[in-house]
């Protein structure tokens, strides 16, 4: 054997040695979990063959508690590059079956250098996490390398795309990376994701709970809003990473990508979707269907405030953010998690150069003991917040009732709307008519012969001077009132005037978002 | 607070106080160190906070503060998820209430016209064995 090819076996020995990761006990363990393996998991993320492996011999440096003595392969996590859609991307996957994926200082400082990766070439960065926490032999070290990652979060936030995808357990300090990043995927009995678990949660407060209904995928999904994307098994999870992917751009000085235009589907009739009777729910995502290019719509947070709807569509080619109430889910009102989900998802579009369309029907904010003591207050100022301050193109559509303080929320001119059109079925006013007759008529109500009559006379009488959009058109604060069938062409037409858009702003540091 | 089967410990260095109460550390226990004196006491959202209950699915609930404009079932009636089992107005809308799965009526616990707040049990139903 030549001296070359024996320096090459030797290479080669240990990459095998290395990407065993736990080794084969490890792994049929790994995998009896109905977990993928690492390295598989990127490989079925990734473009075939396109998975680039970095920092695969590196050793952790721990001298502490017999630590000196072990070799944990990669430290347990994989680091890399590769792409997806034939787009670059930079990503790490925590190893489960190395020492449980725990974080040391070397594991945390490879995960901080795919990082650096991602920010300096400016391309998305997708974390895969399945870690027992930190390591607790490495001490004060462990919790630094979490901070260093907290904080590239934060740095990298609004610059390249970040996904997190929690493919087991992800506990204590370590979901705060999660929570930092754009887009949280979770699988379902597979996902795990909690501060402190049923154990402490039992010993100090006495209340017992199991772990699938304190932090599993579908608590995440429906109850806390701390996960954007629920799947039943981890390779429907990849398929929708690379669905969402396809829609962003790779960092925020540029836009999305184009793609060749095309027709909504045949079979959604927008002018069919929405009843003219206002109190008659429907589903708005069939309105943004009937808008969208082969009426694709990838929907963010389908499970959690359903009552407004949020998610990526196309238009001619472009991407578009959605923002819609849905008057399916607690008839479409305003309350503090949508405003919170729209508010967010708001920033992100505005981040990343992504027009917002605004769809409403919605009565305005939810009222309740509950939702004032819980601050409707500040929430909903958040919704408020993300409005004013987007400069993306921000075109509006209202369909049926825009009532009160959500009529100003939900992307109105005096937010600075770029394009506000309303169809003839708007009603846009103070309140809604049989409160607002029940406050301006009172004094002729109580002293009618019939006050029922009277009332109900009153309302009419207020229905037809205001549940419209002609009072809002004679001010100009509508553009347009179009046919429903006009829709498409009418915001096509706003996007294309609004590709140039410049806004000046005062110069600031920062804005402080009520959050 | 009724009784608990936990264990409060609270490290002083070298003394390890420890109660089968959390109540007993409310207002009571004084922690002296360098002359300083320190009472433990809870928020009044965390002492009224509600214990965690696992979720019924078979109970339908009402969402949000309205009332019962129409009931399109009876009990007994078979129903197939996503059947409309009543109209519930609230916030200007007749809003659907729909069978969660397939199912059979169990129980009807309102009426025609009954006000409700949030978090009502509307309708409880018996799911249907799974072919």
């Amino acid at each position: 054997m030549s001296l070359l090819s024996k320096k090459i076996s030797e290479l080669q020995e240990r990459t095998a040695k290395a990407v065993m990761g736990g080794g084969d006990k490890a792994i049929a363990k790994q995998i009896a979990m109905g977990k993928l393996p690492a390295r598989e998991r990127l490989n079925k993320l990734l473009d075939d063959g396109s998975f680039y492996e970095y920092d695969l011999f590196i050793e952790h440096d721990a001298r502490e508690f017999g630590m000196e003595n072990k070799s944990l392969a990669g430290d347990g996590v994989v680091i890399g590059t590769g792409t997806i859609n034939g787009k670059p991307v930079a990503v790490y996957a925590q190893d489960f079956t190395v020492a449980g994926g725990s974080l040391g200082s070397m594991h945390a400082r490879k995960i901080t250098k795919i990082m650096d990766y991602a920010l300096r070439m400016r391309i998305p960065l997708i974390g895969i996490n399945d870690s027992g926490g930190a390591r607790i032999q490495e001490g004060v070290n462990s919790l630094a390398g979490y901070g260093e990652i907290f904080f590239r979060n934060t740095l990298n936030s609004g610059v390249i795309p970040q996904i997190s995808v929690i493919l087991g357990p992800c506990a204590g300090g370590a979901v705060y990376s999660p929570a930092l990043t754009d887009y949280v995927f979770v699988v379902d009995k597979i996902s795990k994701m909690f501060i402190t678990g049923p154990e402490v949660i039992k010993s100090v407060l006495g209340e017992e709970i199991d772990m699938e209904s304190l932090g599993g995928a579908r608590v995440h999904c429906e109850t806390t809003g701390n996960a954007h994307f629920f799947a039943e098994s981890e390779e429907e999870c990849f398929g929708q990473i690379k669905k969402l992917l396809s829609y962003l751009p790779a960092h925020n000085a540029e836009k999305p990508a184009p793609i060749k235009a095309s027709q909504p589907l045949r079979k959604y009739k927008i002018d069919k979707v929405v009843p003219v009777d206002p109190t008659t729910p429907y589903d708005v995502r069939d309105v943004i269907r009937s808008l969208t290019d082969d009426s694709e719509f990838i929907e963010i947070q389908e499970m959690w405030a359903q009552n407004i709807v949020i998610g990526y569509g196309r238009m001619e080619g472009r991407t578009v953010g959605f923002v819609a109430n849905q008057p399916l889910y607690l008839a479409g009102v305003l309350d503090c998690d949508s405003s919170d989900k729209a508010a967010r998802f708001i920033r992100y579009c505005d981040a990343f150069e992504i027009p917002i369309v605004t769809l409403e029907d919605m009565p305005g904010y939810l009222p309740g003991v509950d939702q004032e003591h819980a601050g409707v207050i500040r929430h909903g100022a958040k919704l408020l917040y993300a409005y004013s301050e987007a400069s993306v193109p921000k075109i509006t559509i209202i369909l049926r009732k825009a009532y009160g303080g959500g009529y100003i929320a939900m992307n109105s001119r005096h937010l600075r709307a770029d394009f506000v059109f309303a169809w003839p079925t708007a009603e846009i006013a103070v309140m809604g008519p049989e409160g607002a007759a029940n406050i301006i008529f009172r004094k002729e109500i109580m002293e009618a012969e019939n006050p029922d009559e009277m009332r109900k006379l009153k309302v009419e009488e207020y229905k037809n001077k205001f549940a419209n959009p002609y009072v809002a058109a004679s001010k100009g604060y509508i553009d347009s009132v179009i046919t429903p069938q006009d829709t498409r062409k009418f915001i096509v037409h706003a996007l294309n005037i609004s590709d140039n858009k410049v806004l000046k702003r005062p110069a600031k540091k920062h804005g402080i978002p009520p959050f | 607070m009724e009784e608990k089967n936990i264990e409060i410990r609270v490290d002083l260095g070298d003394a390890v106080l420890m109660s089968n109460d959390p109540n007993m550390f409310q207002d009571k226990i004084q922690i002296h160190e360098c002359g300083r004196k320190y009472k433990t006491q809870y928020t009044r959202k965390f002492l009224e906070r509600k214990k965690w209950q696992a979720p019924n699915p078979n109970e339908v609930r009402s969402i949000i503060p309205g009332s019962v404009a129409e009931i399109n079932v009876k009990v007994g009636d078979k129903v197939k998820k996503g059947a409309k089992l009543m109209v519930y107005e609230a916030m200007k809308m007749k809003n659907l209430i729909v069978a969660p799965f397939d199912a059979t009526v169990a129980t009807i616990e309102t009426k025609v016209g009954d006000k409700l707040p949030k978090g009502v049990i509307l309708v409880t139903l018996e799911p249907s064995e799974k072919k």
